[in-house]
């Protein structure tokens, strides 16, 4: 049972009367990587602030760690959990360096300075996500997927047990979006940390995520291991295209259905 | 891969670089106090630095000998004209550069000034109704009195309109700002209309201007500019962390919905006690805090301070300069804003033209 760090109980939501999100059930275990797919408008982005605590779900609970999400401070939510969501935008010329530093603040005390060790993790994120190099350039000044990894460093230097990503890494040229997802895995596998992310590029869910959920018109159609989903049923149900698929897990979509 | 030579010790140059800013701190608050002197010395009457000195220092620490050897119409001069004339300028500069980064901060805009919200609208509006009740009747009744009232009841409509919802968006605070604003600006215009050939006592109140500000003036205002100042320091912390949007803030565990209410109170009340003693002084919270972020630090913990500061410097020259250099009075909201205006052009046209990101 300890293993558990997320638990979705019944949990429904509505924007208007017609239910949206209709009695969802799920439990996600420690150290899980797990990629939510589905069209746009499917539901992915509300159940993942219904998960992540930022809006209240009209019925079921969440629970993190056991207890009721939205029992739990928003400051002591975020020395655990943090999220990142799609198109975070900023008008004003702070440094990387200190939207990155601002990842602490939920582990300080109001007032409290940044002592070395907190300087010296920070810079070690910024240089695992290759953002070192932005460290004195202000925010508004970098490319939108330059301003996303300084976003997802920030993430990071949270510390979070629970990180959710909401197309986060969606407008990140391949080879950065492969080297941070791997970095993801990495510190997943080695600090425990349990990610929970809405990626559209297919391959790189598959290839690196342990779980699948699959999202459409509110319902979850698919909640496995990635391994087993591979197949054309799952592309036809989920996304109404037809993929062929190849002998060793690899798969290619080219039509329409 | 990463330049590691040029930030070697990134712990080392924060520190260095608070120094830096901490020094800088110290010879603007010198200028401060030079500006005040030299303030002191101008005007009409012909003072010397000496009885100048010679008159604070008596005044402050009450020893009657230094007072005693200078005429008493000089120290009524310096004292009890000059002196309050000069603090309310440099409270009201440090309000209204404060309430600019507040309201700049909550609102996610770097062009947001003190009176975007509406509330100085309302205050406004209250002020010409006192004044215009008070020709038309022969009354006598306090017109920061009616400014405050009209104020608090702009900031309840703003908020009733705006928070209709469940989170405080800042676009919903702005269109609420823009209705009532309109709304009492009409209002304003239907007073003028309605006072005749008394019109000119609203006009001049409004134009702002420090002529004739006593030390209630300065005692009234000074709690709530300090006050105002050290609450939103408090949450300054808060406000930086805002600038990544509600959804990121709350990720980190600022509720930025109930920060962007407190801070809203605060700043609209830093700029109707400012509209309270002096009227409308345009420019001032729009021009420091956007300069200083840019030139400075986006940083709001270095920004709030330095703004009061550099607002209180540049309100209290302005001041000096329409009390001396135009032979009639010229109200200080026309120079800043005749000024305020052009400079603006001019710093967002060369950002442009060097390449950074247009506001």
């Amino acid at each position: 049972m300890n293993d558990i760090v997320l638990r979705a109980e019944g949990i429904s939501f509505s924007y208007d009367k017609a239910p949206f999100i209709d009695d969802l059930s799920f439990c996600i275990k420690k150290g899980e990587m797990i990629s939510i797919l589905g069209e746009n408008g499917s539901g992915k982005t509300t159940l993942m602030h219904i998960l992540s605590g930022a809006l209240k779900p009209k019925g079921g609970r969440v629970l993190f760690e056991e207890k009721d999400i939205f029992g739990i401070s928003l400051k002591q939510r975020a020395k655990k959990i943090a999220a990142v969501y799609q198109n975070t935008k900023t008008n004003f010329p702070f440094s990387c360096f200190e939207i990155v530093s601002m990842g602490i603040y939920p582990h300080k005390a109001p007032f409290e300075r940044m002592n070395r060790a907190d300087v010296d993790f920070i810079t070690k994120i910024m240089k695992l996500t290759r953002t070192y190099c932005f460290c004195n350039k202000k925010i508004t000044e970098l490319s939108g997927g330059e301003r996303q990894r300084v976003i997802l460093a920030k993430a990071l230097v949270q510390k979070p047990e629970l990180l959710f990503l909401d197309e986060a890494v969606s407008n990140l040229d391949i080879a950065s979006r492969i080297r941070f997802i791997s970095l993801l895995k990495k510190i997943c596998e080695e600090n425990n940390m349990t990610v929970i992310m809405i990626v559209h590029d297919l391959s790189s869910a598959f290839e690196y995520s342990h779980k699948i959920m699959a999202m459409k018109n509110g319902r979850m159609l698919y909640f496995d291991e990635s391994k087993k989903l591979i197949n054309e049923e799952f592309f036809k149900s989920v996304f109404g295209v037809k993929a062929d698929i190849y002998s060793n897990d690899r798969f290619f979509i080219h039509s329409i259905c | 891969m990463f330049l590691g030579g040029r930030y070697l010790d990134i712990y080392k140059k924060l520190n260095e670089d608070k120094i830096k800013i901490f020094f800088l701190f110290l010879i603007l608050m010198f200028f401060l106090f030079i500006t005040i002197f030299a303030s002191l010395n101008m005007g009409a009457m012909k003072i010397s630095f000496l009885q100048i000195l010679k008159i604070v220092i008596g005044k402050i620490f009450s020893k009657q000998e230094l007072l005693s050897e200078i005429k008493s119409n000089v120290t009524a001069v310096v004292w009890e004209i000059r002196l309050p004339r000069i603090l309310c300028s440099i409270l009201v500069g440090a309000g209204l550069a404060t309430s600019g980064v507040i309201f700049q901060a909550i609102l996610q805009n770097p062009l947001a000034d003190p009176y975007t919200v509406g509330v100085s609208t309302g205050a406004s509006f209250g002020a010409s109704l006192i004044i215009f009740l008070n020709i038309s009747y022969g009354l006598c009744l306090p017109i920061s009195l009616g400014a405050m009232i009209f104020a608090g009841l702009t900031l309840a409509a703003v908020i009733i309109i705006a928070g209709r919802g469940v989170s405080w968006e800042s676009s919903d605070l702005i269109m609420a700002g823009i209705i009532v604003s309109s709304f009492f600006s009409s209002g304003i215009s239907l007073l003028k209309l309605l006072s005749g050939e008394n019109v000119s006592a609203i006009v001049f109140w409004l134009m702002g201007s420090f002529s004739s500000k006593s030390w209630k003036d300065v005692f009234f205002i000074s709690p709530m500019i300090f006050f105002g100042i050290a609450l939103t320091m408090f949450n300054a912390q808060s406000l930086n962390i805002m600038t990544l949007g509600d959804d990121n803030a709350k990720a980190l565990g600022v509720n930025a919905s109930l920060t962007r209410l407190i801070c809203l109170i605060i700043g609209s009340l830093l700029s109707a006690f400012c509209v309270c003693v002096c009227g409308i002084i345009g420019f001032v919270g729009l021009i420091v805090p956007h300069l200083l972020r840019y030139r400075l630090s986006a940083d709001n913990k270095i920004l709030i301070p330095f703004s009061a500061l550099s607002g209180a410097l540049l309100l209290c020259i302005a001041d000096n300069i329409t009390r001396t250099l135009a032979s009639g009075e010229i109200p200080v909201g026309i120079l800043t804003t005749l000024i305020g205006g052009p400079f603006f052009v001019y710093i967002f046209i060369k950002r442009k033209k060097t390449g950074g990101v247009s506001i």
